[in-house]
């Protein structure tokens, strides 16, 4: 017998088991493979669709020209017919953006006279966009009473559709990979919450029992074959315990007939190496088993991040026009949302909300945050003064925080397994960058196509479901937990949970860690959210465009989450993890600012953003105590301590991010703002790296 | 059984058309116009509207030939016929003959009366609001806003000053240029007004007329704009031609101003169309039998554009040519 065989289960630190990850995967690739199938079919449609509509929409576009042009020549020989000089009309260059505006194809009108080339007057589009190919034109006569009197020619992009329908197909793949993305990280989380969780913890009861713990049964939440098992599972135990009793009773007996001494020693021996050997316990405890899984409330917080991003990345451009934006205050704004957030969460992790919601219930924490922020989204749609603006995005805060404290605390306290702290890292970073990628995604279609207040009463409504949701999610779990004693928070000289391991209690966050997680922070507030749409409006695009960065941005992050978590953290400590970051982050920065517009150059900058950001991210996950090892609640909960602290600062250098970013795209032009917010970041950081010493690493890999 | 159908026949007539069947039987009603300067498109315009709504009406017109001392005759001859209505013209003849809420007593008594063609029916204490006339009077106002007048002849041409002659013995005169002063206050325009002299009977001299444009031209007015009084009006001819020789574009918001004149830009309500909309209101008294001070003063939510060629060829202000699809062009 040793020691780990005979303590309770739920602290041997163990990997999930190999068979659940199989289980998942499969059902994951299932998803991959029907999304692959769904998007290959649309696009299919869709090409056949766009060619078809093409075919017919060309000719159209010319014939369109034609009349407009027509009409425009008609209307100037009129007022030359009324006896105004062809070289004196008025209001000629008003009558032409009439012209541009009625008729997007045309790009340019002139007015030539009749018996040469003097150009007489001369229009141009605001909106030209520089043609693939050579501009065509037609000449319409200017004619009065049967005499030619001036030609205006009318030039027109010939394949002007094609722009607008590549725009749509753009926006249609959007949406088609946005929903792929969104749909499979829902899929995740189902599968962890319904399949994955409660697998993994009828396995561990299984495992506990073979090694001989019978002290534990499950508890009556499951349903289906986990309901099954859970009964068959409780009457092994039952009968175990029963048999044991009966035993121990027939051995007592036994030994108390038995007048010889070496024979009632070796009964008395033999019940106690069974007792060694196995745990009983009466009465059972119902500890091992749940169906609701704290992956289920992660449905809530996903809608609630998909409402919130269809609106935040546009909200800097919205504040941008609002009559305020030229006010340092107004600059600001673009980042108090985020300011707020951060002091609604520190103010109910400092005044004890958190014993409060023990006693009481996240889902009012989670409500009131969705009823809050759904109150600011249709305020700011309404607002355009400074300080109703600020009172939106303070309320904004507010139910950011309080949905992000629930989220956290549902996290925290409904954890009941032990679980490998890596792929709950990658799991829920994941699943937020999709949520966060994808209604960006959706909001840039919605915002650009049907404009802000459409998007945000979707924002509101999907906000809303969230919050219906968890209700739904929260509540059985939470009343469990928070009626037990064992999963208090452990405070200082507290008896109520379980002894910290020494040197542990309250672990500090590493000096060196401070400054790259308020650059990493400063990086995606400032530069994701706030100078990207600004760069991306300033360089003409359509707002959809915004979102369609975002969504590069988020399959990237995902997708490096995988390959770094994927390394086992081989290299989450090394310097070279480091300077990989420092050079992707600010090579990813600073990329748009040097090239000249584009698309291209955008989506490039991105990309090595992202890679960076995770990077970065990673090697401060790697330098936190217990961040991505496996552990018990206890440990999570005094883990979650300087991560949360962490946060803290991040939301804070978040705000400064935006208002630096807001000052210097006030001063200088958005490309020289984005260079030079970008190389503030590498020198900040190569700075820290240079002055800083290495952080102690508490937790080990896994 | 063909009787017996037949009653039902005339009971179901009855029924159905009771009201009309009514109406023929019973007498025309008697409507008088009190004219200022004779017969106008307003009287037609009332008569056409009661004749498609197939209303029966008697009409007594009294012409006041703009002698304002002829009022209280014609008073005397109104109160004497006890007609259903009197509908009177302009601001001079309204206050005249239907008297203002101050001094109810000057009016017509229990005579239900209406008016068209005044221009400030409020500030002119005809009526208490537009909403709520409280006497036994209601009408129709005809001018465009005046802030909308400005802006139609800032769209024709943009300008810094604009000039105003007025004659100051007609309070709707005055009204108007304390309204326009505060208008283009508004716009960051300069007003130069200049009220024409008075002769020895106290009213605007005409011979005073040049002289007075002479002196809003050479004020810096680059826009002279023409009132909406009789005086005005009558001589818009020679005040918009004086303009003329000096290059200097007119502007009336009113028809008779504009007609026949050389005023280059016009923003007006068509009389015809005012006086259906008299017609309107005056079948809403008599046929529906509402007291007029429950019926709002109204007016119409239309204006025609006008521009007059010739003027803009001589003065060589040509219209900007977004307005050409808009405005009636008068040659």
């Amino acid at each position: 017998m040793t020691e780990a065989s005979s303590a309770p289960a739920s602290d041997t630190a163990r990997p999930a088991p190999a068979g659940i990850h199989w289980l998942v995967r499969n059902v994951l690739q299932l998803g991959a493979l029907l999304g692959i199938l769904l998007i290959l079919s649309q696009g299919v449609v869709s090409w056949l669709a766009a060619a078809a509509f093409e075919a017919r929409l060309l000719p159209e576009v010319n014939r369109q020209v034609q009349l407009a042009g027509e009409l425009a020549a008609s209307q100037i020989g009129e007022a030359v017919a009324l006896g105004i000089p062809v070289d004196k009309l008025v209001g000629i260059d008003e009558f032409f953006d009439e012209v541009f505006a009625q008729n997007p194809n045309i790009q340019q009108l002139t007015l030539v006279a009749a018996d040469g080339d003097q150009r007489l007057h001369e229009g141009m589009a605001s909106a030209a966009v520089i043609p693939d190919q050579a501009p065509q034109s037609v000449v319409m006569p200017v004619v009065v009473e049967g005499q030619p009197v001036a030609r205006l020619q009318v030039q027109y992009e010939g394949y002007s559709a094609a722009p607008q329908l590549a725009a749509l197909r753009s926006d249609r793949a959007t949406v088609v990979i946005a929903a792929w993305l969104a749909g499979l990280a829902m899929l995740l989380i189902f599968v962890w919450a319904r399949i994955r969780d409660p697998f993994s913890m009828a396995e561990n009861a299984l495992v506990e029992g073979a090694k001989g713990d019978f002290t534990q049964v499950v508890g009556d939440h499951q349903h289906g074959e986990v309901e099954r098992f859970g009964h068959g599972f409780n009457e092994a135990v039952h009968q175990v315990n029963t048999s044991f009793d009966e035993f121990v009773a027939e051995a007592e007996e036994a030994s108390a007939a038995q007048f010889d001494r070496k024979e009632r020693e070796r009964i008395s021996d033999l019940v106690t190496a069974m007792r060694a050997r196995f745990s009983f316990a009466q009465p059972l405890r119902e500890t091992l088993l749940q169906l609701s899984s704290p992956r289920s409330a992660w449905f809530a917080v996903f809608l609630f991040l998909l409402g919130q991003e269809m609106l935040r990345p546009f909200l800097a451009v919205w504040f941008s026009d609002a009559p305020v934006a030229a006010h340092p205050a107004g600059t600001l704004l673009g980042g108090a949302d985020l300011l707020f957030s951060q002091l609604v969460t520190a103010t109910a992790v400092a005044f004890g909300a958190s014993r409060w919601l023990r006693a009481g219930d996240p889902r009012v924490f989670f409500f009131f945050g969705v009823v809050v922020t759904i109150v600011s989204h249709v305020g700011s749609a309404f607002g355009r003064e400074l300080a109703s603006l600020w009172i939106w995005s303070v309320l904004a805060g507010a139910g950011l925080g309080a949905v992000l404290f629930a989220a956290l605390a549902a996290e925290i306290w409904q954890r009941r397994e032990r679980e490998s702290g890596a792929d709950r890292l990658l799991t829920l970073a994941g699943t937020a960058v999709v949520a966060i990628a994808c209604g960006a995604a959706f909001g840039g279609v919605l915002v650009d196509r049907l404009g802000l207040e459409v998007a945000l009463m979707v924002a509101g409504g999907i906000t809303a479901v969230s919050g219906g949701l968890a209700f739904v999610f929260l509540t059985p779990v939470a009343k469990i937990h928070f009626n037990s004693t064992e999963y208090l928070v452990p405070r200082a000289g507290s008896a109520a949970g379980p002894p910290a391991p020494a040197g542990s209690s309250r672990p500090a966050i590493p000096g060196t860690v401070l400054l790259p997680v308020g650059c990493l922070a400063a990086s995606l507030a400032g530069g994701l959210y706030y100078l990207i749409p600004h760069y991306v409006v300033d360089q003409g695009f359509g707002l959809a465009v915004i979102g369609r960065a975002l969504l590069v941005y988020g399959v990237i992050v995902v997708l490096a989450l995988q390959l770094f978590g994927s390394t086992r953290f081989k290299y989450i400590h090394s310097q070279y993890m480091y300077w990989f970051g420092v050079v992707a982050m600010g090579a990813g920065s600073m990329l748009p600012a040097f090239t000249a517009g584009g698309l291209m150059s955008l989506f490039s900058g991105l990309v090595l953003m992202g890679v960076g950001h995770v990077a970065m991210g990673w090697w401060i996950a790697g330098s936190l105590p217990g961040a991505t090892t496996n552990h018990s609640r206890a440990e999570t909960l005094r883990s979650k301590q300087p991560v949360a602290r962490l946060l803290m600062v991040g939301l804070g250098t978040a705000t400064l991010g935006v208002l630096i970013a807001g000052m210097l795209h006030e001063a200088v032009s958005i490309r020289l703002a984005i260079l030079v917010f970008g190389g503030l970041l590498v020198a900040i950081l190569v700075l820290a790296r240079l002055v800083g010493r290495d952080p102690v690493v508490v937790g080990s890999a896994a | 059984m063909l009787r017996r159908l037949l009653a039902w026949v005339a009971v179901a007539l009855m029924a159905s058309g009771g009201g009309a069947l009514a109406q023929i039987d019973r007498e025309p009603f008697h409507v008088v116009f009190v004219q200022w300067r004779g017969e106008t498109e307003v009287e037609r315009g009332f008569r056409t509207h009661f004749r498609e709504r197939g209303i029966p009406a008697e009409y007594t017109s009294f012409n006041l030939e703009t002698d304002r001392s002829r009022i209280p005759e014609v008073r005397e001859q109104i109160l004497a016929l006890q007609p259903d209505l009197v509908h009177t013209w302009g601001t001079t003849g309204t206050v005249g003959v239907l008297g203002t809420k101050e001094d109810p007593e000057s009016g017509i008594g229990d005579i239900p009366g209406m008016f068209s063609v005044v221009a400030y029916p409020v500030r002119a204490g005809i009526v208490e609001s537009f909403e709520r006339t409280g006497r036994n009077v209601t009408g129709s106002t005809f001018l465009p806003p005046l802030r909308t007048q400005v802006d139609a002849m800032l769209t024709y041409r943009r300008f810094g000053k604009l000039g105003i002659i007025y004659d100051k013995s007609v309070t709707n005169s005055i009204i108007n240029v304390e309204e326009l002063r505060e208008v283009t206050g508004e716009l960051g325009l300069d007003l130069v007004a200049v009220p024409i002299p008075l002769g020895s009977d106290g009213r605007a001299d005409p011979d005073h007329l040049e002289a007075a444009v002479d002196t809003v031209v050479e004020a810096g007015a680059e826009f002279l704009y023409l009132g909406p009084d009789t005086f005005i009006g009558r001589n818009s001819s020679r005040i918009s031609a004086a303009a003329a020789r000096h290059g200097v574009p007119a502007f009336a918001s009113v028809e008779f101003a504009f007609e026949g004149s050389d005023v280059l830009v016009g923003l007006i309500s068509r009389y015809f169309l005012i006086g259906k909309l008299a017609g309107l209101q005056a079948e809403r008294i008599l046929r529906d039998g509402l007291p007029p001070a429950q019926v709002p003063v109204a007016s119409l939510a239309r204006f025609e554009y006008l521009i007059r060629m010739p003027v803009a060829r001589q003065l060589k202000v040509y219209p900007p040519i977004r307005l050409l699809s808009i405005a009636r062009i008068v040659e």
